[in-house]
């Protein structure tokens, strides 16, 4: 890197951030919407859940926010046509 | 005491919304009454489309009748008052008293059998006036209440012209005569053409029929072609609900206009089709992105003139007007 | 009963799932009719009403207009007088269960509703059979069927001698922890019986050290440890029950007998462990295993109360265990360790008290790498073993000693002497090797090729000794895992499958956060393992991973080994050979604990 100033996280990001954890809830549509509020509250707009499995006590869950997506944006300065 | 259904002619077309008017102006007429549902209703987003639907709101005094499952999702202070021992998937159907006013979603019996009992059961409570909200179109249960009030609207279709004429028809069905049965020969459903054809191959000729369950229009047009008929002859069925669920309305009203012209035509027991309700709304599925809906709506005013130039039954916008004049 | 079922697709297109019920149902004994895809819900009654069915089925796969159809068809088999008579499914890719409700089915069943419970919906059974596990879902007795016959003469007869031996050497001895687990127990029956249990309470405090002495002197715990509220235990209840209310979980074998699946939960936090148990449970682990902390095994006596502790390893107390029991679903299987520490009759004891179903003994481990004096560990072991057996308690006789540096044949032989020992006493040994990537492997180069080999030459050599069970820990992959979550759940599964090919009664797995050192493992972790371990499972069933013939050869040295090393502790003895490091020697990283040194009393000596 030529600059020596601290890169911002998200500028480092290729294409997504993916946030596993497991949330105690009722049941899979509680912790589909826990996730998409959790990903809401971090700030991104462009977020999905990728897996969900809802079993006794809780969810494990994977959501994700897409930075980049392929054909609209990419991390190499600018924006697709 | 009635019974009244709530039915929709597709989901979307304004059923909770004009339940909970119905309920506001029953309250305000010091009615006591029940809900009940023959599906669930009341969850917070319809799961189909992504968008925010009403949720049925009860006031002090109204009696419930819904499954146990639902009881967690009720913001309405309630206490259990009775059992019927219906049950459904989401559990026993049970009879609760609202104590402080909120919402409610309902899971009711979804057999007209169970509706049988849980009306008795609601009516014992006290009750004056039941209604019993529908679940997306579905209405073969409400053969066994007193009457029923349509919901219809944008959801159904965006033609409107298209959508008077089919409640038009409708209301025709329900509006056929009550003609009681004196040695008639009674055949069990016709669903199909074949099976129409076969049980007239049966009967040389016929004075009286009794259609006993269901009919689908084929059926119906083979009835119609009959030549068997005798003169004077009539053709009774059970109920206008199972002419609502032959098929598409307006084509199920050709086909008994041609049979009218061989046969009386009657029911065995009466529904009474007692209001219309509009609704302008239709999920747009055109704009947003894949499986995305947005809100779209009819004209309200030229759908309200349409209709209410045509049906023989009050037509209501309860979003504009309230549902006073429901209330009857 | 048979029954009589009309499938039907909704759809263009036929649907495998449906194809696959139908087959299950005829295999079950009930008649079927299959009707082809694309027939109106006039036609379906239709047919339904001239078959005179029981139930019918329909499926429902492509997305679109799912409740345009699905409500038509319940519409019209009411408007016909079908639902009086006929029970009404419907399942597919497209069917979510609060389709079923808003409808009004019967039953709805989404993606992933299996044949059986297709089946149970059919035949009536009761809903939580149709989750996969039905209400009888029993606890397995690991050691059942076995007759710890020895296949190995000499070795049988070597340890018969040594443990002759040992027997009229252990007889007239004793130890603080003997004599504390007998005042324990009074204790407990005391207060039972309503009585006050104070002066027991004195004599338990004389026979502690450190933490346990200060408590039973003025009450005091330790800075890392404190009392759990009421209020917190109340608030896990309302999460127990729950977590419960949710039924029993899909089976981690698909319904195969074996391996066992347990998992260790120890976070120092009794809160913390039970909610990851519930966790567990729900994703099919068949037992939990409870680690306590290292200190504690270093101190005489245990504490008392519903406590907590702020470190590696949840504090064995009568209350801690009482309460875990408590909440444990009734087929989960719970094992108490007692394999090190100067506690161990006394852990066995109340294992057996709070209704726990396993316990761990080992004498080797605990004195040649765990700390303990071996002379003392000796003796606690054997009436860890006598309670065993009082409890009516299986329990594994783990040989940990193998990552000191340990080669197996010298562990198994210690393992052996043990579960020999606790045959005498009329107890349930299980043997468990170590599924690990230890000093020795790493050494002789046993594992460069595969980690299969290695592994399963232990489970050979074993079975060539004697006929009793096997349970592979702890955790199974010991040492091949990183911090890696793809990595750690795959190594743990991959081991797992090895076991189950290999015909093992269990394993213990680990989370994916084994390797992690930074802090405490999280409930997140324990379901990817669990889930690794059920595809792995679920990916070799009953087909066989071959080893190379590197294995056998492996195999027979061990058992070779163990017969030299059991040669020599007849000559010894069993417990100095302990000392001399006919076990395990310091240049093997085994040394003699030192934790109990000089505690052991013989009769004369006793305090009462």
């Amino acid at each position: 890197m030529e600059s020596t100033e601290k890169r911002q996280p998200l500028n480092a990001l290729l294409d997504g951030l993916d946030i596993e954890t497991f949330f105690m809830c009722r049941d899979e549509a509680e912790g589909r919407s826990l996730m998409l509020a959790l990903l809401n509250q971090l700030g991104f707009s462009d977020v999905d859940i990728v897996f969900i499995e809802h079993r006794g006590p809780g969810a494990r869950v994977r959501g994700r926010a897409y930075l980049h997506r392929p054909g609209a944006s990419h991390p190499f300065g600018g924006q697709c046509a | 005491m009635r019974a009244i259904g709530i039915a929709g002619t597709a989901k979307n077309t304004g059923k909770t919304t004009s339940l909970n008017a119905i309920l506001l102006a029953a309250a305000d007429r010091g009615l006591r009454t029940a809900i009940t549902s023959i599906g669930y209703d009341g969850e917070e987003f319809d799961h189909l489309t992504g968008l925010p639907k009403p949720r049925v709101t009860v006031t002090e005094g109204m009696l419930v009748a819904t499954a146990v499952g639902t009881l967690r999702g009720a913001t309405a202070g309630v206490e259990r008052v009775g059992r019927t021992g219906v049950l459904t998937t989401l559990g026993e159907v049970v009879v609760v008293r609202v104590l402080q006013p909120g919402l409610i979603p309902l899971a009711g019996p979804p057999t007209g059998a169970g509706v049988t009992v849980v009306v008795q059961a609601l009516a014992e409570f006290g009750a004056d006036l039941i209604l019993v909200d529908g679940a997306f179109g579905r209405m073969a249960p409400f053969a066994v209440l007193d009457g029923v009030i349509l919901a219809t609207g944008g959801a159904r279709s965006r033609d409107i012209s298209r959508l008077a004429e089919e409640t038009v028809a409708l209301a025709w069905m329900f509006s056929l005569p009550t003609l009681r049965p004196e040695s008639a020969v009674v055949v069990e459903n016709l669903l199909s053409e074949s099976s129409a054809q076969r049980a007239l191959q049966q009967l040389e000729r016929c004075a009286q029929l009794r259609v006993a369950g269901a009919v689908s229009r084929p059926a119906l047009d083979v009835l119609a072609n009959w030549k068997g008929w005798e003169t004077g002859a009539a053709c009774i069925f059970s109920d206008p609900i199972q002419l609502a669920l032959a098929g598409d309305p307006v084509s199920v009203r050709g086909a008994l206009q041609c049979l009218s012209k061989q046969a009386e035509l009657g029911v065995l027991k009466p529904v009474q089709l007692k209001a219309v309700t509009i609704n302008p709304f239709y999920p747009d599925a055109g704009a947003g992105a894949k499986g995305q809906f947005r809100p779209g709506f009819l004209d309200a005013e030229a759908l309200y003139g349409a209709m209410a130039r045509t049906v023989p039954v009050p037509v209501v916008n309860v979003q504009i007007e309230g549902a006073a004049r429901l209330i009857q | 009963m048979t029954k009589r079922v009309l499938l039907a697709p909704i759809d263009p297109v036929h649907d495998v799932g449906l194809k696959m019920i139908n087959r299950g149902l005829k295999e079950a004994g009930h008649e079927t009719v299959l009707l082809p895809p694309d027939l109106p819900p006039e036609e379906i009654v239709e047919a339904a009403i001239r078959e005179n069915v029981d139930c019918v089925l329909l499926s429902r796969t492509l997305g679109y207009d799912v409740a345009e159809h699905t409500a038509r068809f319940v519409d019209i088999a009411e408007a016909a007088g079908l639902r009086q008579k006929v029970k009404l499914g419907i399942g597919g890719m497209a069917i979510r269960p609060e389709l079923g409700a808003e409808m009004g089915f019967d039953g709805a069943f989404g993606p992933g509703t299996t044949v059986a419970q297709a089946i149970a919906f059919v035949e009536g059974r009761p809903f939580h059979e149709i989750t996969g596990i039905g209400a009888e879902r029993t606890r397995p007795d690991i050691t059942e069927g076995f007759t710890y016959s020895y296949r190995h003469p000499e070795i049988e007869r070597l340890l018969d001698k040594l443990v002759d031996q040992f027997m009229e050497w252990v007889a007239d001895r004793s130890s603080p922890a003997v004599q504390r687990a007998a005042l324990r127990k009074q204790i407990l029956e005391t207060e039972r019986n309503g009585g006050n249990a104070t002066e027991l309470r004195q004599q338990y405090g004389k026979l502690c050290t450190g933490a346990a002495a200060a408590y039973y002197t003025n009450g005091s715990l330790p800075d890392v440890v404190r009392t759990i509220s009421d209020r917190e235990l109340d608030l896990l209840d309302e999460y127990c029950k729950s977590a419960d209310k949710n039924g029993p979980s899909k089976d981690i074998r698909r319904g195969a007998k074996k391996p066992l699946v347990f998992t260790q939960y120890g976070t120092g936090c009794l809160v913390t462990d039970i909610a990851h148990v519930k966790l567990l449970e729900a994703w099919a682990a068949d037992g939990v295993v409870h680690f306590d902390p290292s200190w504690g095994a270093r101190t005489e006596g245990f504490l008392e109360g519903v406590l907590s502790h702020k470190g590696d390893g949840t504090i064995i107390t009568a209350e801690n265990l009482a309460k875990i029991s408590q909440s444990l679903q009734k087929h989960t299987l719970f094992q108490v360790r007692a394999h090190r520490g100067l506690n161990t009759p006394e852990t066995v004891m109340l294992a057996g008290e709070v209704g726990a179903h396993l316990t761990k003994i080992n004498i080797n481990y605990g004195s040649l790498a765990g700390g303990t004096d071996p002379e003392r560990l000796a003796v606690d072991g054997y009436h860890a073993m006598r309670y065993a057996a009082e409890y009516g308690l299986p329990f594994d006789v783990v040989t940990n000693e193998e990552l000191a540096g340990v080669p197996a044949h010298k562990a198994f032989a210690g393992m052996l002497v043990t579960a020999h020992i606790g045959r005498r006493l009329g107890g349930r040994p299980i043997l468990q090797p170590l599924f690990c990537k230890g000093a020795e492997a790493l050494i002789k180069g046993l594992m460069d090729d595969n980690h299969v080999d290695f592994n399963a030459a232990k489970v050979m050599a074993l079975r060539s000794i004697i006929d009793a069970p096997i349970w592979p820990g702890a955790p199974v992959g010991f040492m091949t895992h990183t911090e890696d979550r793809v990595q750690s759940a795959m190594t743990t599964a991959l081991h797992a499958a090895l076991g189950a090919a290999v015909g093992v009664e269990a394993v213990s797995i680990a989370s994916t956060d084994e390797a992690y050192s930074g802090g405490p493992i999280v409930s997140g972790s324990r379901v990817d393992t669990l889930r690794a371990v059920m595809e792995a499972l679920r990916f070799f069933g009953s087909a066989q991973i071959a080893p190379t013939p590197k294995a056998t050869e492996m195999a027979n040295n061990i058992v070779d080994g163990i017969v030299k090393v059991l040669t020599q502790a007849v000559e010894t003895g069993f417990v100095p050979g302990l000392y001399q490091g006919v076990f395990g020697d310091p240049e093997d990283g085994a040394y003699p604990g030192r934790a109990g040194k000089g505690t052991v009393t013989r009769r004369e000596q006793c305090v009462r």
